[in-house]
């Protein structure tokens, strides 16, 4: 058991995930791709396969309608 | 608790798959709609938001766990999440009894789990993480890994490390999302791109990691040309279940996956644009060669809407063949190689034997919702809304759960053996760039040359 080694990997997760990322996140390039992303409401995860019909999904929280 | 060798331990899987997806389809049902003027029935979903998708997020990691739906006020997804824990716990438990495992060993190892899988749900909607489709798969090895490597793993943990079960239940539920439907969306240039490519890069790539690399583990060969040729994440669990790759195989597979699907995800529509190719043929090509199907979409929006249809149809089309390779590496497999990787011919009764039967379980899945009437109806919201709505997000709680189990497993000095020499990186390289000649040269002859004029005409339908 390395108890330094551990403590030491959660500050680093830490300090990336609240102070690098959002920094990274604000560049010029990176903030234009994350809101290019979040306009056409695309959703890059690969978790759905038939999610997609066309370029952007329908909110996940919106009720769904039978087609007419 | 003997168990006879009649009943292997994948019917229980496909057993809990199946209850899973009968569960989902129940809770869909169709409603009378008094605002329709047609009359045509609503779809209700009785379970929606059962299992959460945390938000994304820029600095404030907390409001992950906030939901924001676009026509209601904020919510807190904390009951959400237990009811997943709930029902995740449900479809562990039997497979625990199963394995005569201790309840202390269940609640500990069930609970250290699922806390491990939120952790790498939040780490990955990180905005910058997110859009850059670096998935939760790689931060729940990353964090099992780390645990396992600083804090060691108590014995009590040890049973509850059921990645290769978790998985298996998870794909016989994703087999209801692969719908043989969306083959016939393009027709014939989206079946050839798709369907005569990807065979065709798998196999030579796997030739080519067998012969010409000569690396060790055929099965690690294996994970990588599927997940590079097919589509990445799943492609990869899939195969790798089939041809019971080692944990560090599929896990190292998959972060390639992810780290050059990134890449491409950005570096392939500038191609397309700088080269002034025609943007469906582009469109095609990224479809059939970006390895991730977000990653795909994200890709082909950037081009366009036209282009982004004809991407996410080509890369669907794609995907149905995650059923068939699947079911072909474990037919190859059983019959190639036994259980101890030896190149022994056998017999149709062996080759039964060795088959993981959890891919019967993955294709009926396919088949039932592919082609039973009541999911095409209204052309099919109702398969769309249980997939979409519950099967999904189920099985990516699963697929979370299994990757936590394989970090917290996995042997770093075995996947540093593994990778000695470099040989699985090169045949990624190679396959990928194999993969992308091969793409273009049939995206530019199905929607450039040949069928050109056709594609217009469904696209502008």
């Amino acid at each position: 058991m390395n108890m330094r080694r551990f403590v030491l990997f959660v500050f680093m997760l830490i300090g990336v995930w609240l102070l690098v990322l959002p920094s990274i996140g604000r560049l010029p390039g990176v903030s234009d791709h994350i809101q290019t992303m979040k306009d056409l409401r695309i959703h890059p995860d690969a978790m759905f396969y038939t999610e997609l019909e066309s370029s952007s999904i329908r909110d996940e929280y919106d009720e769904p309608m039978a087609k007419e | 608790m003997q168990h006879g060798q009649f009943f292997h331990e994948d019917w229980l899987l496909i057993s809990l798959g199946a209850i899973s997806l009968a569960i989902a389809t129940f809770a869909v049902t169709l409603e009378p709609n008094n605002e329709s003027p047609s009359g045509k029935p609503k779809v209700v979903n009785h379970a929606k938001g059962w299992f959460p998708k945390l938000e994304a997020w820029d600095q404030d990691p907390i409001s992950a766990f906030y939901a924001k739906p676009k026509s209601s006020e904020p919510y807190f997804l904390g009951r959400a999440i237990f009811a997943t824990w709930c029902m995740a716990g449900l479809l562990l438990l039997p497979i625990a009894v199963w394995k005569q495992i201790r309840i202390n060993s269940f609640l500990f190892g069930y609970n250290l789990l699922f806390t491990i899988a939120v952790l790498a749900f939040l780490m990955a909607s990180q905005s910058t993480i997110k859009f850059y489709n670096l998935e939760y798969v790689l931060w729940a090895l990353v964090l099992g890994v780390m645990l396992s490597n600083t804090l060691g793993i108590p014995e009590v943990l040890k049973p509850m490390l059921l990645g290769d079960s978790i998985i298996k239940v998870a794909l016989v539920i994703f087999g209801a999302e692969v719908l043989f439907g969306k083959l016939i969306s393009l027709g014939i240039p989206g079946i050839l791109t798709s369907w005569l490519v990807t065979p065709i890069v798998l196999v030579s790539t796997f030739w080519f990691g067998q012969r010409i690399l000569k690396i060790s583990s055929p099965s690690l060969n294996m994970v990588i040309s599927a997940d590079m040729s097919v589509c990445g994440v799943s492609a990869a669990i899939a195969t790798g279940a089939a041809c019971r790759a080692k944990k560090e195989e599929i896990s190292y597979a998959i972060g390639i996956s992810l780290f050059f699907t990134a890449i491409m995800m950005v570096v392939q529509p500038m191609v397309v644009l700088w080269t002034g190719m025609d943007k469906v043929v582009g469109a095609a090509w990224m479809g059939g060669t970006i390895d991730s199907t977000g990653a795909v979409a994200a890709a082909g929006a950037t081009l366009g809407e036209e282009a982004a249809t004809v991407a996410n149809t080509v890369k669907m089309i794609q995907n149905v063949l995650i059923g068939v390779i699947a079911f072909a590496v474990a037919a190859y497999w059983s019959s190639r190689y036994g259980m101890d990787d030896s190149s022994q011919r056998v017999g149709v009764s062996e080759i039964w034997k060795r088959f993981p039967k959890f891919v019967l379980g993955f294709l009926g899945a396919s088949m039932i919702f592919s082609f039973l009437p009541y999911f095409s109806l209204h052309q099919g919201i109702v398969a769309e809304t249980i997939t979409k709505e519950i099967t999904s997000p189920l099985r990516t709680w699963l697929f979370c759960l299994a990757f936590v189990a394989f970090g917290l497993e996995m042997d770093m000095r075995q996947l540093w053996q593994t990778l000695r020499g470099g040989k699985p990186l090169t045949l990624y390289l190679v396959g990928q760039a194999w993969s992308m000649v091969l793409s273009l040269t049939m995206a530019y002859l199905m929607f450039g040359v040949w069928y050109g004029d056709k594609i217009k005409e469904i696209l502008s339908k």
